[in-house]
């Protein structure tokens, strides 16, 4: 990782005007770099790799070559590499290159390369965000309408167990970015007064490492799928078919993205706020950012470290998962959980920081207690780190910690709890302006309460004991990822898309959107609550009679929701395309964002801002920021 | 109602008496309705669990199902006073202080900040109820450990395996593919795994442990009710994890004592 | 949407970019260290679990447990050096800088090459057993980070030699001394771990 070191040295600047090798590298050549190494690679590894007597590691060692070589040839081809080979030869870029891979004059063709002003990474992320929830979406509706009929039957069992992973595994990847990437990049920056991210490459690579693993993900239904599920666990994806390699090189590649990413949102906040932006004049959004990215940080190389190991297992026929030559299948939940738990918290914390950003705006009042909100995000960043085994009581590891496990769960409720107070504290007798915004901080109260009293069952040990692995946990965590989560991303969307797009979001179909999505996700997860109490297992493509009336209910309700969301599409696409022009402060708010010019100019501020008080300033005697 | 009385606190004359104080405050036209709001939420949160919620679980068949359905509602119960106060807030500013329309609405609210009685009373509340939920948590904990330290336990060894299940009595030396077991009788299972990872759960008794290749995991439960039940695998295991169950008969001492006697297959036992 | 506008141009001080940078490859290291970590914890924890006595290989055959600290003597070596070398561009003392980056260019290729031998010469496979499988998975993973290290010094060393820094634009050397210090000890890591075999 020699590219951290390389900044654009912006003191130097020749008159050169040329940008050399970097004006023709984009998507394209990417794609066909790419795709040119990875059949030359896979042809020489086909002759070089000698069948042995277990050919499947043959094929695990093709495949795995095969992908490597894509994914080196995509950045080569993308000109991720051009900056790192010219620092090493002393050519920094001059000025116009700078200007140039920003994207300056480029119009619409710099959406399609290594592009680093962070507006356009921003925007690439959102639409590679609404791509892998219509994806993942798809897949659930697959899901549900399988589970329509208590015998299943209208998808082969194996096929509908790599359904189930996939929808895990595209799901928790666009949850983990869904806030972060197109408004901790688009948003964020302007947000305390700086002209881009501090290393506006890495946020480049950050994006187009994603773009990367795009194919290897769709390669996986040629392979075989992912039939052990998201959460890979061995021996079980030891057994699986190439698919699984795929899915290893996706977290894999994730894992670097989001590190570079974490580092990158994380020193921006640090470094390049506004004069006068201390830290009790920063919004809460943006420590809620760094706090996901930051304990995204040292949690993902862990998953990481578990994918390199299922990796040799799988091609090399080394032991770490396997029992029978001194491994464990608990060395593996261990691993996947001290990433798995932070996680959660990674996906949950800026939908709420969003959430908390929205209020004080439509509720015209102060943030209520600023510094609860500071304690309660680090509160929980802080606890998350020791509650992973709660997602092992029944794995027989460790029986005398269930105990410990528990109380570290418990407390989390604590600073859970603080969150609320903020919100409530702040709608508590402000005004209610119902915009579509503000619509989402009211549902986000009403899911977040449920997804959080039934984490609370859950962490109790007996009472874990009967609901682990059954359809209540899928219901409670659907409660917080999306019922929490992605309302808040939604209410985000919502508020920020005038200034990411210059367009209001359309009101009427964003309404109608919601009230299906919302009260078809209650119908939804509610009949699986009860299914899940009832005692069905999750992921299952059949079920016991007794369970047929749930099951179809949450089928329903999935109908309902996938619905909502395809109105929702429509309204962005039209919204975006010709909606009502918004002007540059459409909510009246108070954060630096809202002062800029919309469209927002290639540096942000012509003037730098200089803050002098906290950005909820409502009904108190005005001498606002900047 | 502490949260809206210490909402409402800042600005207010500090030289009535706190008693004053109070009955002024609740007698606030908002708080009221936010009050009325609470018990509406209350009653009806609080009526559905205690309608729906034990109907919808599953039928118990040990002490150990009791405790999981008696520690449901008493979580469900506490919980309700804290969802009704969210909800209650919610409902009060949504129904008496909606602004509509197209511009901001004018910056005439209070403009509270913080209230420091508010922080505290809060963050006391909910590490009261934290520390609630974790002594109940460790005293059913203890409880439903209770037949893993019987003296006199029956010892069965469960092997899961893609995608049946194997059931071993070491005294009898007997092996089958459904579970029997004699009512109120404290038994062990020592569960393991011939190929991935599996869970052993038998629904209505409360218990599920991980059938793990390499490792012997335990749990243990005392049957309470002669009946029929359900073992299903509980943790993805590969192609036909859905259909990987099978069924617990839990039998009498005397039909139990009759079926370890007998040396034949399952199918022979007449049906209880 | 965002529209390019009128070109401004904002010139921003060596000091400023560089504590970005350093503060950029703290974080680097925090998430490596956590892959390393990882590493350590998965090493001890089959190491004591043991399963079905598999973590030794059949026929006892084990590394030296002195390797790891032969190529942790060599980095320590060129991390020395190129602390040095980074003293001496502060003072803005170009020929003992370039001498020292250099030199400390070579070392990390001596310790590549003495990673490479160790690997070259593991006297047990790869599937006899989780000792094996972890010794591999800690020599690869510290050849990897000597290669990528690599890669950063000898870039040090030749911008240096095209006159790159000086007394006040060190930040580079700095940071990439920061990098160096956290692959010895990672190296280190690594080195404890297979003294318990
Ligand atoms: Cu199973």
């Amino acid at each position: 990782m020699a590219s951290e070191l390389i900044t654009e040295d912006r003191t130097r600047h020749s008159a050169k005007k040329s940008v050399g090798i970097i004006r023709h590298l984009n998507l394209g050549t990417a794609v066909i770099v790419g795709a040119l190494l990875a059949v030359t690679v896979n042809r020489i590894a086909t002759k070089l790799i000698i069948e042995g007597d277990e050919t499947w590691r043959r094929h695990d060692q093709i495949v795995m070559a095969t992908m490597l070589a894509w994914f080196i040839g995509f950045m080569i081809g993308i000109g991720a590499l051009v900056g790192p080979t010219r620092w090493f030869f002393g050519k920094d870029l001059n000025h116009d290159e700078a200007m140039f891979l920003a994207g300056k004059d480029m119009g619409i063709k710099r959406y399609f390369r290594y592009t680093t002003d962070h507006k356009v990474v921003g925007i690439q992320y959102l639409i590679l965000t609404i791509a892998l929830f219509f994806i993942g979406g798809v897949l659930a509706m697959l899901i549900r309408t399988n589970l329509g009929h208590e015998s299943g039957g209208l998808i082969p069992p194996q096929v509908y167990n790599s359904i189930v992973g996939f929808h895990g595994l595209i799901m928790i990847i666009a949850t983990i970015i869904m806030i972060t990437g197109p408004f901790g990049n688009f948003i964020l920056p302007i947000m305390i007064g700086a002209r881009d991210m501090a290393f506006p490459r890495l946020n480049a690579l950050s994006f187009w490492l994603l773009i990367s693993i795009l194919p290897i993900l769709a390669a996986t239904i040629a392979l075989g799928g992912i039939p052990m599920g998201w959460s890979g666990y061995n021996p079980l994806a030891d057994q699986g078919p190439l698919g699984v390699d795929s899915y290893i090189f996706t977290i894999v590649i994730f894992a670097i993205s989001s590190a570079v990413a974490g580092a990158n949102i994380t020193t921006t906040a640090m470094k390049m706020r506004a004069r006068g932006m201390n830290w009790s004049r920063t919004p809460l959004f943006v420590f809620g950012t760094v706090a996901s990215v930051a304990l995204a940080l040292p949690a993902f190389p862990v998953f990481m470290l578990s994918q390199v190991m299922s990796a040799m297992d799988r091609a090399f026929g080394a032991n770490f998962f396997n029992p029978e030559f001194g491994g464990s299948a608990w060395l593996y939940e261990n691993l996947f959980w001290i990433m798995g738990h932070p996680e959660v918290y990674v996906i949950l914390i800026p939908a709420v920081v969003a959430i908390m950003e929205i209020t004080p705006v439509f509720a015209r009042k102060p943030l209520f207690s600023f510094n609860m909100a500071i304690v309660g995000i680090f509160g929980i960043v802080g606890l998350s780190i020791f509650v992973w085994a709660h997602h092992m009581y029944i794995s027989g590891w460790a029986p005398l910690l269930n105990g410990p496990f528990m109380l570290t769960t418990e407390l989390i409720s604590i600073p859970t709890g603080l969150l609320f107070l903020v919100i409530l504290g702040t709608i508590w007798r402000g005004s209610v302006w119902t915009r579509l915004p503000m619509l989402s901080v009211y549902a986000l109260l009403f899911n977040f309460i449920i997804g959080g009293v039934t984490g609370i069952f859950l962490s109790d040990v007996p009472e874990d004991a009967a609901l682990h692995g059954s359809m209540f946990v899928t219901a409670h965590f659907h409660y917080t990822l999306m019922g929490a989560g992605l309302t808040g991303a939604l209410g985000a969307l919502a508020y920020w898309f005038p200034k990411m797009t210059g367009r209001m979001l359309d009101e009427k179909l964003g309404r109608i959107s919601f009230w299906l999505v919302q009260i078809g996700f209650t119908v939804t997860f509610f009949g699986m609550f009860a299914v899940g109490l009832e005692g069905q297992p999750r992921r299952v493509e059949a079920y016991d009679i007794i369970f047929k009336n749930g099951n179809l209910i949450s089928t329903m309700g999935a109908y309902t929701i996938f619905i909502g969301m395809l109105i929702l599409l429509a309204a962005v696409i039209t919204s975006w395309r010709n909606g009502e022009i918004a002007g540059s402060n459409p909510w009246g708010a108070q954060t630096l964002e809202w002062m800029t010019p919309t469209p927002v100019p290639l540096e942000n501020f012509e003037v730098l801002p200089v803050v002098t008080t906290n950005p909820y300033q409502y009904g108190i005697k005005q001498e606002t920021s900047s | 109602m502490w949260l809206m009385q210490m909402l409402s606190e800042t600005g207010e004359d500090t030289t009535k008496q706190s008693g004053n104080r109070v009955s002024s405050f609740l007698s606030r036209r908002d708080v009221q309705q936010a009050i009325r709001a609470w018990v509406f939420w209350a009653v009806t949160l609080g009526g559905l669990g205690y309608l729906f919620i034990p109907h919808l679980m599953a039928d118990s068949a040990s002490k150990t199902m009791d405790i999981v359905k008696s520690t449901f509602m008493a979580f469900y119960y506490t919980s309700v006073p804290v969802a009704a106060v969210v909800l209650a807030i919610a409902t009060q500013t949504v129904l008496h202080n909606r602004h509509t329309g197209t511009a901001p609405p004018p910056d005439d609210n209070p403009a509270i900040e913080t209230n420091q009685m508010a922080n505290i009373v809060w963050v006391v509340i909910s590490s009261a109820l934290c520390v609630f939920l974790l002594v109940w948590g460790l005293v059913v904990d203890n409880v439903v450990a209770e037949p893993s330290r019987a003296a006199n336990a029956t010892v069965v060894n469960v092997t899961g395996q893609q995608w049946i299940w194997t059931f071993n009595y070491p005294d009898a030396h007997k092996d089958t593919s459904e579970l029997y077991l004699p009512v109120d009788q404290p038994v062990i299972f020592k569960v393991q795994s011939k190929d991935v990872t599996h869970a052993f759960w038998i629904v209505q008794m409360g218990i599920k442990i991980n059938a793990n290749r390499g490792e012997i995991t335990e749990t243990a439960v005392t049957p309470n009710k002669i009946g029929v039940f359900d073992v299903r695998c509980a943790e993805l295991c590969g192609l036909l994890h859905a259909h990987m169950q099978t069924r617990v008969h839990v039998v009498s001492k005397a039909d139990y004592e009759k079926w370890l006697a007998n040396q034949g297959s399952v199918e022979q036992w007449p049906a209880s | 949407m965002t529209t390019p506008t009128h070109e401004v141009m904002h010139h921003e001080s060596a000091a400023t970019v560089g504590v970005r940078d350093r503060q950029g490859v703290l974080l680097l290291v925090l998430a490596d260290a956590a892959f390393a970590l990882s590493v350590v914890f998965s090493y001890f924890y089959l190491r004591m679990g043991n399963t079905q006595n598999g973590w030794i290989p059949v026929d006892g055959a084990t590394a030296d447990k002195m390797n790891g600290w032969i190529v942790v003597g060599a980095l320590i070596a060129s991390a020395l050096l190129f602390r040095l070398g980074y003293q001496a561009t502060v003072l803005s003392n170009k020929g003992k800088s370039l001498a020292c980056y250099s030199l400390a260019g070579i070392a990390l290729l001596v310790s590549i090459w003495i990673q490479l031998q160790q690997i070259l010469h593991i006297p047990f496979g790869i599937s006899e057993g989780t000792y094996s499988s972890c010794y591999y998975l800690i020599t690869y993973t510290n050849l990897i980070h000597l290669v990528l290290t690599a890669f950063i010094v000898l870039g040090i060393a030749n911008r240096d030699r095209m006159d790159l820094f000086d007394s006040e634009k060190h930040w580079h050397p700095l940071v990439s001394n920061i990098w160096l210090n956290w692959v010895v000890i990672s190296a280190a890591l690594g080195a404890i771990c297979t003294m318990f075999v």
